[in-house]
């Protein structure tokens, strides 16, 4: 089990994972509208 | 300042300095859309052309205020300075999760008050509101790919913070600090950027596509193509109403810290408050949008439906706003500068919340709609609320910030004039839009009878001139030369005030606290044994050099 520095929480995914993670939320929010207008019009 | 100094700043991944950066920013936006506000009150105080006798000068006079105010100075103020500064300071950190991020953040966020500033000397300025609805957008000789871009660097730099700050809340809270610990702010300021990082992207793709209609020929929006102009405005309002919680909810936040250090009172109802009132106004927020297109030829059932959830959000906000006054009961109650201005929040978010039910009612506001009464409504609720809570939470932090006070006579007079202002300008702003009088109109020539009304507005406006400008100098003189403010002022027991010294250096902390799960930041029942409760307890700790 990995240690974590600062908050002492072994089991959660390293930082990065977690911002790509939130990137990719924003992301497929970003591609979702072009794709519900190429998919359904408008 | 030397170019040392310059350099430091420049360079800077210091999440203190970077909030200072965010907040010289966006008091500079503030600051010129204000002169916009007076611009067009104005050109409203008489009947027939006062000022200009151009409505397109008007017109970009209107989408300069609205836009700047909105998107660089209520957001980047309370997400970007007020987040930067205190959040991790509050939950213990030394810095954020990504502080190179962080200063890329306000690198675009500095690219974009630029070229905000610079659309008053381009050639074809935007011209099309904040909202920049089709088909005028697609269609104007003004610069829409100007305002597009620069919406573009601004969202870009927000969900840049929102990444960067829900990654710092989860993983560099300080050890033992358990989620029901956290400072509301801290939870208001999470949910504001969950709202960011969901809403924010919606809003960039339906500029694009604006941009693609304008300039590469696509019809999207184009009516004449078979595009649909109500797409843009369900896509435009799908971020830009939880927009107003994005404002409003760090600005409860603030609000919060001040009842609480003031009251030295604990939060009342922490978990309805959090769970019910924060999480619960970010469940409904995406739900609600269509009450800004009631008249805009929306069907029946998506009006009713939304209907139902815009007067349903009231409830969590009610809880909130019951917690801020349960807080204060029974308290002794500090009365500062910071105060004042917490508590006229309380009597603003009545105000605009009262006259928010008829506009939510769709029988009603077909009366109502693009009337001064809705401009009147949301500058209670959104503009002056928000910013309102900010100018106490400047005060309330401000010996954190500068190791000085802020109080006095010319706080004090600043105030009197913001709240006496905003009333003399918005109430006779209800009272006309009731009556039928049209928003965003450059003359009125067909409705003489309000003509003094708006002369009073102009009146009011210029007394919160005034008293911005004796705020503004008030801060400016004090953060050189206020009294010097000894290591917690107020006897918080938050940590930025506790374990943290004024001024604090690169670090944050010269102990860093570890708490255990009987430290509250609002443990003031017993404030030895929350003292007691954390690593570093007796507060001379705190006032040691920073290292």
């Amino acid at each position: 089990m990995r240690e974590h520095a600062m908050s002492e929480k072994p089991n959660l995914p390293s930082k990065t994972k977690v911002a790509l993670l939130l990137v990719a939320i924003a992301l497929a929010a970003y591609i979702g509208v072009y794709v519900r207008v190429y998919f359904f019009g408008p | 300042m030397s170019m040392q100094t310059f350099k430091e700043w420049f360079f800077t991944t210091d999440h203190k300095r970077i909030g200072i950066m965010y907040l010289i920013g966006s008091m500079t936006a503030f600051v010129v859309a204000g002169m916009m506000a007076l611009l067009i009150r104005l050109e409203q105080s008489q009947l027939g052309p006062t000022i200009t006798d151009n409505p397109n000068e008007y017109n970009q006079w209107l989408y300069f205020h609205g836009a700047a105010m909105v998107l660089a100075f209520l957001i980047p103020g309370l997400t970007g300075f007020f987040a930067n500064y205190f959040l991790p300071l509050m939950i213990g950190a030394q810095d954020v999760a990504f502080p190179r991020i962080n200063a890329f953040s306000i690198w675009l966020f500095y690219g974009a008050i630029i070229l905000a500033l610079l659309s008053f000397v381009i050639p074809d300025p935007p011209d099309i509101m904040w909202t920049g609805y089709p088909p005028y957008s697609i269609t104007t000789m003004g610069n829409t790919a100007y305002y597009v871009f620069t919406l573009h660097l601004l969202g870009f730099s927000s969900v840049l913070g929102a990444v960067n700050f829900l990654v710092t809340v989860i993983y560099m809270r300080a050890p033992g600090i358990g989620w029901n610990q956290l400072n509301i702010f801290t939870w208001t300021t999470v949910a504001a950027f969950v709202l960011q990082l969901v809403f924010i992207p919606v809003l960039a793709s339906a500029v694009t596509m604006l941009l693609f209609d304008k300039y590469l020929g696509t019809n999207f929006f184009n009516p004449e193509a078979g595009g649909d102009v109500l797409l843009y405005q369900n896509l435009f309002w799908f971020y830009s109403h939880p927009a107003v919680y994005v404002i409003f909810l760090p600005a409860v936040g603030i609000l919060f810290e001040i009842f609480t250090t003031m009251c030295k009172n604990r939060v009342f109802n922490y978990k309805a408050c959090v769970y019910g009132g924060v999480w619960g106004i970010v469940g409904i927020s995406g739900f609600v949008w269509v009450h800004h297109l009631y008249v805009s030829g929306m069907p029946d059932w998506l009006r009713i439906g939304q209907m139902v959830t815009t007067l349903l959000i009231s409830v969590p906000v009610g809880l909130m706003v019951m917690s801020m006054w349960g807080t204060l009961y029974k308290a002794a109650i500090t009365f500062n500068t910071g105060m004042l201005y917490a508590i006229s929040c309380l009597f603003l978010v009545l105000s605009g919340g009262l006259t928010g039910i008829p506009l939510a009612l769709t029988a009603i506001t077909v009366h109502l709609s693009e009337t001064s009464f809705v401009h009147a409504h949301f500058h209670f609720i959104m503009a002056m609320f928000s910013a309102f809570a900010m100018f106490g939470g400047i005060y309330y932090w401000f010996p954190k910030m500068f190791g000085r006070y802020a109080d006095g006579k010319w706080a004090t007079t600043g105030f009197i004039l913001n709240i006496v202002g905003v009333h003399v300008t918005f109430i006779p702003l209800f009272i006309i839009g009731a009556q039928g009088m049209p928003r965003r109109y450059w003359d009125y020539q067909m409705f003489p009878q309000f003509e003094p009304y708006h002369q009073v507005a102009t009146l009011g406006a210029f007394m919160v001139a005034a008293g911005m400008s004796v705020t503004i100098l008030n801060w400016i003189v004090c953060a050189f030369k206020g009294k010097v403010a000894p290591e917690n002022p107020w006897k918080s027991c938050s940590l930025e005030w506790t374990h943290a010294p004024n001024c604090p250096q690169a670090g944050n902390f010269p102990n860093p606290p570890t708490v255990t799960a009987d430290w509250s930041p609002y443990g003031y029942a017993d404030r030895e044994a929350n003292l007691k409760a954390t690593t570093d307890p007796g507060f001379p700790g705190a006032a040691k050099p920073a290292e």
